[in-house]
């Protein structure tokens, strides 16, 4: 009997790319041990230059971003790969939500602050005001964090090997603290962020008794007016709750706060 | 034995961050070394003024 020829299933082919940020997303990837070698099996990786000395710069099914736009070259760049990947998906707060960088985003005082900082430096390359990715290029998928969760990066990129769509994770934080069986921190009074923020990192801080203070992101179907109200009768300012949601709500919380 | 090249490495891969290295050689001598690291601008100096320790950024 001939043996029915089975055509071998091509691997996707992935580039994982940095901009502005730490680099930390890059770097959980790279820490996933458990599951490492298996990813670096089950998908083509090109591009990645955190891991490997020899990026290919070509067609890719996949691109993971890290950080958020903030140079003309980041612009030019993310609009390059975004040309040639089938899907985009943002990873960390920067890429997500423009990350701490962006926390004053759209004040009008980006020139002070880049004056106050650098001087009469000439720059090689020109900084512009953070913004995530996706103020930029249309983004398929997030994978929000600071820095990103194993599991549930794992989880996604499974999805994607496999071609199907993620799993949304809709869920504020107060959802897996609930899970955790934590005493809501809101009850002593404390600043925590969890009802506004995205889930996914377990929550890990309050069930270390440290209130939330929103790396994931906003969570869109947040009540941020209910919120707000809460955490000001509560004793905090208007202008604290605002300023302290913008660290790591960067840009994109001002979608939600604008109104209040 | 080389009179005069330019070794580039560009990116320079699998460190934290961007970089490239740029070695000039002159009749068989290095004339130039170049690293150039490019970070983009965050503006944590700018971010932090006017915030205690206790209450910085979070």
């Amino acid at each position: 009997m001939t043996p029915s020829k089975q055509k071998p299933i091509k691997k996707p082919k992935v580039g994982i790319y940095g901009f502005t940020g730490c680099a930390g997303d890059q770097l959980l990837i790279i820490h996933t041990e458990d599951e490492l070698l298996n990813l670096f099996d089950a998908v083509d990786v090109r591009s990645f230059v955190m891991a490997s000395s020899k990026p290919i710069e070509d067609d890719l099914d996949v691109a993971l971003i890290e950080g958020s736009i903030s140079t003309e070259e980041e612009e030019k760049h993310i609009k390059e790969i975004r040309k040639r990947t089938k899907i985009m998906v943002a990873i960390g707060n920067c890429a997500v939500c423009g990350g701490p960088q962006a926390m004053s985003t759209g004040d009008g005082k980006y020139e002070e602050r880049l004056n106050m900082v650098y001087g009469p430096a000439k720059f090689d390359v020109q900084p512009i005001e953070a913004r995530p990715i996706d103020a930029v290029v249309t983004v398929d998928y997030y994978l929000p964090g600071c820095s990103i969760s194993q599991p549930q990066t794992i989880a996604l990129l499974s999805r994607l090997i496999h071609g199907v769509a993620p799993e949304p994770f809709p869920h504020p934080v107060c959802h897996e603290c609930k899970l955790n069986e934590n005493r809501c921190l809101l009850l002593d009074k404390k600043f925590c962020l969890g009802p506004l923020t995205l889930g996914g990192c377990g929550a890990a801080c309050p069930t270390h008794n440290l209130p939330c203070v929103g790396c994931w992101g906003p969570n869109p179907d947040g009540n941020f007016k209910s919120h707000f109200d809460l955490l000001q009768s509560f004793g905090f300012s208007k202008e604290e709750i605002t300023r302290r949601i913008r660290s790591f709500g960067g840009h994109k919380i001002l979608e939600h706060i604008k109104d209040l | 034995m080389v009179d005069s090249k330019q070794i580039t490495i560009e990116p320079l891969a699998r460190v934290e961050g961007h970089g490239g290295i740029s070695v000039d050689i002159k009749n068989n001598k290095i004339a130039n070394v170049k690293v150039d690291i490019l970070e983009g601008p965050r503006l944590f100096e700018a971010l932090v003024l006017g915030k205690t320790d206790r209450k910085s950024v979070v």
